[in-house]
């Protein structure tokens, strides 16, 4: 049963994923053609650049037919509902052309290549952050539940909606300014020193774990409350369930109520709500990484807008909404598997 | 619902929420958002700041990156003010062939770091002869600058900067005060005019300048050679090392200004995106609800399609490619955020339908339309405002994230552009907190009072998250 | 009421003067004011009343699990000799819950933890109260260090499915969990929980209201077949007056806080009928299958808030015969015959 269900959740992903790189395609058709003209003009002046002994007009003529065929090969010359639907099929199979500027690590043009080695990046750092965000916010959470309306209950979720519109990347302004430049404790940002130490050496993992620390305790420092104050409100109203009182009457210790009976019935939601924070904070704190000149997918969206390189912005943005998708149906699976009810009705 | 009920459903809902001290707190941090859009133009110390942001020469005279006035507060070491003098007292000689206009200002220096210039600004017309004499407290009198003006015919604005025009003249005054060795180390075309001005007429005056604290005179005098010569109005900056409420930025404006300017653009964006987005939220949900069948399917799978959209990059993307108006990137906040109150509005309208005051007005032949419009979307109006309020933190923030990525109206002053400015302009790793913490901090006030509200209205409609 | 005449060993539960209060923020609710009463062994007694009167909140005072901000205010609830109001948390829910009385909650669908098997909760139970009873228990929190007399789940396996079985479930149902049964399957599960610890008292708060009619019927009837053949004695909590004649000796009704009138079946469903007008309110406004009834009866008015409550009794503004003394002064609850108590000042001679 569950299997079916899983299925059909990944089958839906994927045809929303179809969906929605075809609505890119078609929605920036406009500007990814005129980056690919561009490139065209620019092949073609180098190439024309090399021919020494040729007319004038016998160039023109020659550059007239090296258009015409690169425009054939680019499908420049289809109708634009074959362009969008050749472009977006492209996407779907990861090809996204030559960036018109940045280059990956290796040196290379290939836009997949350039978004690809980012990812780890940005996946490592977020995904550190968050562990470290659910089990903080899990114990507080907790603690809260356990007392509410009590004074530690009542000032953390004050603290709640303190830093509920607080920008993370203004926050990490302020760290780095705090502990980059008045005590310097972390480096102001990057993902390595330069020069970096060399690869596989222990000397590089504390490196990146010297990296990792600044914009890491930045967004736990920010997010944690609110995983905390979630908790707390599945915990609480959990704890108000008849079979929370039914166990208590049966004689069952506190302990076991709250961390068995209680928590158990409560863990789907909050590791839901957890993994959904994941990618919620993926989405909405993505250009966080650039205050920190992290080398990640945010860091990417920031330099690309700077350059103004549409197919690297593009890539990225298929990549993204891949990963996004990816992860939102992996968050259905990890429910339907913990929740026994799930798995059953097929169904949330 | 009758309106009478409305009322009554208010008054019980207001005197839970006066019980909830956070949601008081959110309310007055609201009201006092709103008294400063309402009373911006008294406020706004430079009042021309929100057409004129952009605009360096309106910025000219002020002191580039200068802390906060209030730093003074906590040191020894008092840095000049930045202030303006308009007081002056003005004698007129006729003298046969020409008449000399002199206004005298007074200036009480009482500071241990000089301003960074004098700036002399005065209506001119026809061809006046400015001098500008200043006397020490010492006794000392400069004569600083004097030149003819060709203003034509017109009144038109003179502007005569000290530190620029008479950094020959005050050196020529200190080196006769200076010892052979100083002058030595001392670059004639680097010195700091103003420096000279304001410290005490000895050995060191160049090098290391000790504050001379008193009454200074500065006495402007136009020369007019023909009737339709004339110098009218003057007034005297002193950007000073430290200015204002909250200094200046590299680009030399007011962040006081800025941030004052940029709380209308917060509410406006944070509360146009909100009502917008959980206006179609609610209908959508209780329509799909109400529908039920293969409607409520579709529009399920339409749901989730907006929902795997990741936000921020998209209107990244959607940002960079077609550099939206601030009205444009409210709509397209809205167009993604409506999804947010989707899921809650249609479970809780599924149970509505299920009422049987839904099923009568249905028996009695009520129209779709007046049973979604009439019955049910008015029982979620109380959801409706508590996830409005929590939706405008979140506007706010994409909208300065877009910003800081410098993709927003360039029309408008926000926060986030005043960030975007402090960041590319290295106000992170140069220490200009002036500069970062107050923007941030106004997004994070705004986000707090709206998350207070929210929170406390979401705690009076989920009775079981109570605690009393 | 004469305590002495409460007192009586044939008693396995006196309650006296109990008292329940909420503190909200409006101010103090008395859900519960002053009630006394008494089980017997083996009997069953009911206790009617509208809903909100206060008949749940008795039942969880007598579990000692009051729902916060509820508090018991004062009285004694003496179980099987022992006063359990002063005990200690611990003590209680070591000795008392479960041990000596046990609950078939309101709505036997929610009362099953959803994430646990019927079998991981009826083991815990049992684990937890076995150890305890022979005085071993160390740690509840590891199941790997086991206690040698901490009941193995082979031992439980067989007193659940000895349970199981009273109440016609098989054994495959531990496997299960809550939500794959039935709503009559949860509510017999629940019943053969609260017997299993074998408790001297068992309440039963509305454990048919959820069911649909036909099994309805069956709960009663396996009730009823449960409390013949194990001799229990039973709480039976109901707002409709027509089950409880069916199940109980007694019939106990409530309004408002406070006891209105106990007493037997005979005297209250018989010729003589009920004394408290409340009560004979009650029974016209329960539609009875076998006599004709032209219409049905309703009492006007509504319970009164308790955050307010009226002077006097409080039953007064609704009632047909109040007299001017019903409005100031509350009456007590007097025996007016054998195990015969009525709280009105007009059934006083």
């Amino acid at each position: 049963m569950y299997w079916k269900f899983a299925l059909k959740r990944v089958i839906n992903a994927v045809i929303i994923y179809i969906i929605l790189i075809f609505i890119f395609s078609a929605l920036f058709n406009v500007q990814m053609e005129q980056t690919v003209y561009a490139q065209i003009d620019e092949a073609i002046k180098m190439e024309t650049m090399q021919l020494t002994d040729m007319k004038p007009d016998e160039i023109q003529k020659w550059a007239e037919q090296r258009k015409e065929f690169y425009y054939k090969r680019y499908n420049l010359d289809k109708s634009v509902f074959e362009r969008v639907v050749l472009r977006a099929f492209n996407a779907l199979t990861f090809k996204y052309g030559n960036s018109s500027i940045i280059r990956s690590s290796g040196g290379s043009r290939d836009v997949r290549t350039i978004v690809l080695e980012t990812i780890p990046r940005t996946l490592l750092l977020f995904m550190t952050a968050m562990v470290i965000d659910i089990l903080l916010g899990f114990w507080l959470g907790i603690k809260k539940a356990q007392k509410p309306g009590k004074g530690l209950d009542k000032s953390t979720s004050i603290a709640t909606m303190v830093v509920y519109g607080m920008p993370s990347w203004w926050l990490g302004m302020l760290m780095i300014m705090a502990f980059a430049y008045m005590f310097k404790v972390f480096p102001s940002g990057g993902f390595l020193s330069t020069p970096p130490p060399p690869a596989g050496t222990i000397a590089r993992f504390w490196d990146v774990i010297h990296h990792l620390l600044l914009p890491v305790i930045t967004l736990v420092s920010i997010g944690f409350w609110g995983r905390a104050f979630l908790t707390r409100n599945i915990v609480l109203s959990t704890l108000q369930e008849d079979y929370i009182m039914s166990a208590r009457a049966r004689g069952i210790p506190e302990r076991k109520v709250l961390y068995g009976h209680a928590l158990r019935s409560a863990a789907p939601p909050i590791v839901t709500m957890g993994l959904l924070a994941l990618l919620v904070s993926f989405g909405g704190n993505i250009i966080f990484e650039g205050i920190f000149s992290w080398p990640g997918m945010g860091n990417l969206y920031w330099i690309s807008v700077q350059q103004n390189d549409i197919p690297v912005l593009m890539g990225n943005l298929s990549l993204t909404t891949g990963l996004y998708i990816t992860g939102l149906a992996v968050l259905d699976l990890v429910y339907g598997f913990l929740d026994p009810r799930i798995k059953v009705g097929g169904k949330a | 619902m009758k309106l009478a009920e409305m009322k009554d459903s208010f008054k019980e809902f207001w005197s839970e929420f006066k019980k909830e001290k956070t949601g008081v707190i959110g309310l007055i941090l609201f009201g006092i958002f709103l008294f400063i859009v309402i009373f911006e133009p008294f406020l706004l110390p430079f009042e021309d700041a929100n057409t004129r942001w952009r605009d360096i020469s309106y910025w000219e005279d002020w002191p580039k990156s200068a802390p906060p006035a209030w730093t003074n507060w906590f040191t020894s070491d008092k840095k000049s003010v930045t202030g303006t003098l308009t007081e002056y007292s003005e004698i007129s000689q006729d003298m046969g062939a020409m008449v000399m206009k002199e206004f005298v200002f007074e200036y009480d220096y009482q500071y241990d770091d000089a301003p960074n210039d004098i700036i002399i600004h005065g209506d001119a017309s026809g061809q006046p002869i400015v001098v500008v004499n200043i006397l020490r407290p010492d006794g000392e009198e400069i004569e600083t600058f004097q030149s003819a003006y060709n203003a034509g015919e017109r009144t038109k604005d003179i502007r005569i900067s000290i530190d620029n025009s008479s950094r020959d003249i005050i050196y020529n005054f200190a080196k006769d005060f200076e010892s052979q060795e100083n002058l030595r180390n001392v670059k004639p075309g680097l010195i700091k005019t103003t420096n000279g001005i304001f410290s005490k007429a000895q050995e060191g005056i160049l090098r290391y300048p000790e504050p001379l604290k008193g009454n200074y005179q500065i006495k402007i005098t136009a020369i007019l050679r023909d009737e339709n010569d004339n110098m009218d109005t003057p007034y005297i900056i002193m950007p000073g090392k430290v200015s204002g409420v909250l200094g200046t930025d590299s680009q030399k404006r007011d962040i006081w200004t800025g941030v004052l300017a940029g709380v209308k653009w917060a509410l406006l964006i944070g509360i146009l995106t909100a009502v917008f987005s959980v206006t179609i939220g609610v209908i959508y949900g209780v329509i799909s609800a109400y529908l039920g069948g293969w409607k409520d399917a579709l529009m399920q799978r339409v749901f989730e399609v907006f929902v795997s959209v990741p936000l921020l990059p998209v209107l990244i993307v959607l940002s960079a490619v077609f550099e939206p108006s601030i009205w444009m990137m409210v709509m397209l906040m809205a167009m993604f955020f409506w999804t947010g109150s989707v899921k809650t509005v249609r479970s809780m309208a599924m149970q509505i339908k299920e009422e049987t005051f839904i099923e009568a007005s249905k028996a009695l032949g009520a129209s779709n339309f007046r049973i979604i419009f009439k019955h049910m979307v008015p029982i979620l109006i109380p959801y409706s405002f508590s996830s409005m309020a929590l939706f405008i933190p979140r506007a706010v923030v994409y909208e300065a994230s877009i910003s800081l990525l410098g993709l927003g109206d360039s029309q408008i002053v926000t926060w986030g552009q005043i960030l975007s400015d402090a960041l590319n302009s290295g106000a992170v790793l140069n220490g200009l907190w002036w500069w970062v913490v107050p923007p941030g901090l106004a997004i994070a006030f705004m986000g707090m009072a709206f998350a207070f509200i929210g929170f406390s209205m979401d705690k009076i409609l989920h009775p079981k998250l109570r605690t009393r | 009421m004469e305590k002495t005449k409460m007192k009586d060993n044939r008693n396995v539960l006196e309650v006296e003067n109990l008292k329940l209060y909420y503190n909200v923020s409006d101010g103090q609710v008395k859900a519960v004011d002053d009630v006394t009463f008494f089980l017997r062994k083996g009997e069953t007694l009911g206790l009617v009343g509208e809903s909100g009167c206060g008949k749940t909140t008795t039942a969880t005072a007598l579990m000692h699990l009051p729902t916060p901000p509820g508090y018991i205010a004062g009285g004694k609830i003496i179980l099987d000799g022992e006063d359990i109001v002063p005990l200690k948390e611990t003590e209680i829910r070591k000795r008392i819950r479960w041990e000596k009385i046990s609950m078939v909650f309101q709505g036997a669908m929610n009362c099953l933890t959803p994430v646990y098997t019927i079998g991981k909760l009826m083991t815990e139970t049992l684990q937890e109260h076995r150890a305890i009873s022979q005085g071993e228990k160390t740690s509840g929190f590891s199941k790997s260090r086991k206690t040698p007399r901490k009941m193995n789940k082979e031992e439980a396996r067989k007193i659940m499915v000895k349970y199981l079985d009273y109440v016609g479930l098989s054994e495959d149902i531990l496997r299960r969990y809550p939500h794959e049964l039935s709503g009559g399957m949860k509510q017999r599960v629940v019943i053969a929980m609260a017997l299993f610890l074998e408790p001297k008292v068992i309440v039963c708060d509305e454990p048919t209201t959820a069911l649909d009619v036909v099994v309805q019927a069956q709960i009663i009837n396996l009730l009823k077949e449960l409390k013949e053949k194990l001799d229990l004695a039973f709480i039976f909590i109901t707002h409709d007056l027509a089950t409880v004649a069916e199940v109980s000796d007694r019939v106990q009704i409530m309004y408002a806080g406070r006891i209105m009138e106990i007493g037997t079946n005979q005297q209250i469903y018989g010729k003589q009928g009920p004394m408290h007008p409340y009560t004979r309110r009650l029974l016209e406004a329960t539609p009875r299958l076998h006599e004709e009834v032209e219409e049905l009866a309703f009492i006007p008015g509504t319970p009164p808030d308790l955050l307010r409550p009226p002077q006097g009794c409080k039953f007064h503004d609704r009632c047909d015969v109040a007299m001017e003394k019903c409005k100031t002064e509350e009456p007590d609850l007097i025996e007016v015959e054998e195990d015969h108590y009525v709280a009105c000042w007009r059934c006083r001679k």
